[in-house]
């Protein structure tokens, strides 16, 4: 069979590092071709290079067996290579329509021809069964219908080669398995797929072929069907990895969390809490599964004081914490990691060991009558950086400079440290390759052995069926079910993260 | 009462308006592609002084004047081009400093070029002619409000619809809104955004020409410092205020044209009111505007005009 892509011994340096070291990827023809590593591994530069956003210092990209070199996206889209985008790149406030035939028009005399765009259109949806509503604005639209339209208007560009950078991130189980079906039915009807992503079981079940990277060089490639999840995951990380995560079997302590008909205010973008009712137990994780945006984010603000309660309360210990200051629960011991790292979890342009004593600057040892005593502080940072793998020259370098990982290693280390009762961890692994990923999953299943209570929100079911003790289920800010560890499947948290079904679920016996 | 059903008010606050809808143009058009420009104050400024120059030059020729005005504010508007878009600079401070340059720079030139101070009277100048529109004059608001004005008031109606077509139907337009909306999406579309960014500054260079052409060769004749008195940024609100949408800033910068005429009015028929005072109406106006945009935007903001609707939605289902 004939190579669609050809790229052969790709190097391309960026100053102090090279992200691309004699790289070569070959694509057949009408196959889907899994491109894996970790973050930083050097997926993106070379997607870049052959969508033609950045140039190679070495080495030529050969499409359909021809050289090429391409100046600009344009010229990749002209040659017939196509990009989604992890980020969409759509404009909100305009029409699905609109944002397909945007720098693509047809033109009428002076004028858009939306009639014939429709029809172009109609039929791309016809023949790859991509329905989405045109007239429909697109900030009117779920995540996954986004995803269309971005995959609708590559194809609108008569584009046969797709490129899928990390496409199911943001995707629901049922969303995932709706994309995985449209890219074996795009390659049925002629297209080459390369698909971006970190999640084994997907590239398992959906590539032909697949290429590994680590550190800027190809570590693998082969036949899918040769290849196993310990196999692809050790040429991922370099070594083997094991996916389990040690823990003591399920002994829940006394209650360390209670809430009672917690509701938050409504505000824009966000879902509001209604009466939820919880329970954390010393020695116990509680998972919080629900498509993203079912009041997850205000869940976990709520209890770190972030957001105020409208009605209900929140009690620690038995202890009313509902109108303490964030302050306040923190020595209480609650810990936090947010959603958001770049937003609420880190200061950008501080250092690694400013950020790393953030929540306790003004308590000793770090600071004693008003004055900050930088010798312990640096000391200290130096113990967490090393223990929790930060990779990093020293501390002082800003948290800005790291890696998505490491910045979040940076965090969980100055939360897991203040030996918290209580850990609310939001989204801990998102964006965070699969070696740190592995390494905060064991230190929360450390937490949770040392008889800590943990509440893990994650849009990762995986995530969350394979940490969680108790399992509830979040839908438009209420808890729509609770499971035991092992109860369902995923497929049956699935339909009630989706609301189409719901149990009673209630507390105390 | 009988002030604000006067024909001749009306007719003199669509006088009024264009030179406000004029530069409020441009601004719409570098607002919808993501570029604040408040520059255009400046801009119509120099717009008056050019075509004054040129007027004065060739003997009266206005007609030669508005075109000066037009390639000539288009050309310095490239100054605020570069500045934002080669070299990234912050639109407010950006503005603010052409709004600096611009008066500093006319200030300076009146001497050498019209050996005047302060102020500059064409003497021999041929004003260009109203246009009557015979046909209209049975028509009841329209003649009124259209009929027997300038040529430029007649361009700057049209040009309503024509901005209207060129952001909804053409590709043009299509391409400044996705720069506005998301700059990435029209990068990654192949869109030259560069490109665009400096049609949309051309654009309101020109726009703020013309105006500033009619302001002193048509409503007026002569060049004096400080004779724009702010209408660019009364221009800026009209744009906020009319939602980003031609007809809508057309009918805002008729207020603000009916808010200038009527103080003229006033003054004219109750000498007892101090004139600085009347004179405020336009200014506080924009003020009340600004207000109550901003107001309404931080309810939109906090969700509760949504929660409004959401409960008053909810009602209605309850009840039927």
């Amino acid at each position: 069979m004939a190579f669609a892509i050809e790229l052969l011994n790709i190097t391309k340096r960026f100053p102090g590092v090279i992200a691309n070291n004699d790289v070569s990827v070959h694509v057949e023809e009408c196959e889907i071709h899994g491109l894996l590593g970790e973050n930083g591994a050097g997926k993106s530069t070379i997607m870049n290079i052959l969508y033609g956003m950045s140039r190679p210092d070495e080495g030529i990209v050969r499409l359909y067996g021809k050289e090429v070199e391409f100046h600009s996206p344009m010229d990749a889209i002209q040659q017939g290579i196509g990009m989604v985008h992890q980020h969409f790149k759509l404009m909100p406030d305009e029409t699905v329509l609109r944002n397909i035939i945007l720098g693509w028009t047809p033109k009428k005399g002076l004028s858009i021809d939306e009639k014939k765009a429709m029809e172009e259109i109609g039929v791309i949806m016809e023949q790859y069964g991509l329905k989405v509503n045109l007239k429909a604005k697109i900030h009117q639209l779920s995540v996954g219908e986004k995803q269309r339209v971005e995959i609708i208007k590559a194809l609108y560009r008569k584009v046969k080669i797709l490129i899928l950078d990390e496409p199911t991130a943001v995707l629901t189980p049922a969303e995932t398995d709706a994309l995985l079906e449209t890219m074996q039915r795009l390659k049925k009807q002629g297209c080459t797929i390369i698909f971006i992503t970190h999640k084994l079981r997907e590239v398992l079940a959906v590539t032909d072929h697949v290429t590994v990277m680590r550190k800027g060089v190809v570590t693998g490639t082969g036949l899918t069907s040769e290849m196993n999840v310990g196999k692809l995951s050790k040429l991922i990380v370099g070594k083997e990895v094991s996916m389990e995560i040690p823990m003591k079997s399920y002994q829940p302590g006394k209650k360390v969390l209670e809430m009672k008909q917690v509701s938050t205010a409504m505000r824009p973008g966000r879902m509001p809490l209604k009466e939820i009712s919880l329970e954390i137990h010393e020695g116990e994780i509680v998972g919080v599964a629900g498509v993203d945006g079912n009041g997850q984010s205000d869940l976990g603000e709520v209890i770190a004081g972030l957001i105020p309660a409208e009605s209900g309360n929140i009690l620690l210990d038995e202890e009313e914490i509902t109108k303490s200051s964030i302050r306040e629960r923190r020595q209480k011991g609650i810990a936090h990691v947010p959603e958001d790292r770049l937003k609420t979890g880190a200061a950008k342009d501080c250092t690694i060991s400013e950020n790393l004593i953030l929540n306790c600057y003004d308590q000793a040892p770090f600071s004693r009558r008003m004055v900050m005593d930088h010798k312990k502080i640096t000391r200290v940072s130096e113990e967490l950086c090393e223990k929790y793998l930060v990779k990093t020259p020293d501390s002082t370098y800003t948290i800005g400079t790291l890696s998505g990982g490491n910045m979040q290693k940076v965090v969980v280390a100055r939360e897991f440290s203040s030996s918290p009762r209580l850990l609310i961890a939001a989204q801990p692994t998102r964006g965070v390759d699969i070696g740190a990923t592995q390494y905060i999953r064991t230190k929360i299943a450390e937490l949770r052995d040392a008889g800590k209570g943990v509440l893990l929100i994650s849009a990762e079911l995986d995530e969350v069926m394979a940490m969680s003790d108790q399992i509830i289920v979040l839908y438009e800010g209420e808890i729509v079910a609770r499971f035991k560890r092992g109860e369902a499947d995923e497929y049956e948290i699935g339909e009630y993260m989706l609301g189409s079904k719901r149990q009673e679920v209630t507390y105390g016996e | 009462m009988s002030i604000v059903l006067d024909a001749s008010v009306w007719a003199s606050a669509v006088r009024g308006a264009t030179p406000i809808l004029l530069a409020a143009f441009g601004c719409l058009l570098c607002a919808k592609a993501g570029i604040t420009n408040l520059a255009i104050d400046g801009f119509i400024t120099i717009g008056c002084f050019i075509s004054v120059a040129v007027v004065s030059l060739t003997g009266g020729n206005v007609w030669l004047g508005m075109l000066g005005g037009i390639v000539g504010t288009a050309v310095y508007s490239l100054i605020f081009g570069l500045s934002v878009i080669k070299f990234k600079s912050n639109h407010i401070i950006a503005s603010i400093a052409m709004n600096l340059l611009s008066t500093g720079i006319t200030e300076f030139l009146m001497a050498p070029v019209f050996k005047a101070q302060g102020l500059y009277r064409l003497a021999n100048i041929k004003k260009i002619p109203p246009v009557s529109l015979p046909f209209l004059e049975h028509v009841p608001v329209l003649n009124v409000l259209v009929n027997n004005q300038s040529i430029v008031v007649l361009f700057t109606i049209i040009l309503i619809f024509i901005l209207l077509y060129m952001l909804r139907k053409t590709k043009y337009g299509l391409n400044v809104i996705a720069i506005g909306q998301s700059a990435e999406a029209a990068e990654s579309a192949g869109i030259k955004s560069d490109r665009v960014r400096w049609s949309v500054i051309l654009l309101s260079g020109a726009f703020c020409g013309l105006a500033g052409s009619y302001l002193s060769t048509i409503i007026l004749s002569e060049f004096s410092v400080g004779m724009v008195a702010g209408r660019g940024f009364t221009a800026y609100t009209t744009v906020v205020f009319g939602a980003y949408h031609p007809v809508g800033v057309a009918f805002a910068s008729l207020l603000f044209g009916f808010a200038d005429a009527i103080s003229i009015q006033i003054e004219l028929l109750k000498p007892g009111i101090a004139t600085s005072l009347v004179s405020m109406v336009p200014y506080i106006l924009a003020m009340v505007v600004l207000t109550i945009s901003a107001l309404s935007d931080k309810l939109r903001k906090t969700g509760r005009l949504e929660m409004k609707w959401k409960q008053r939605k909810q009602k209605n289902q309850i009840v039927h």
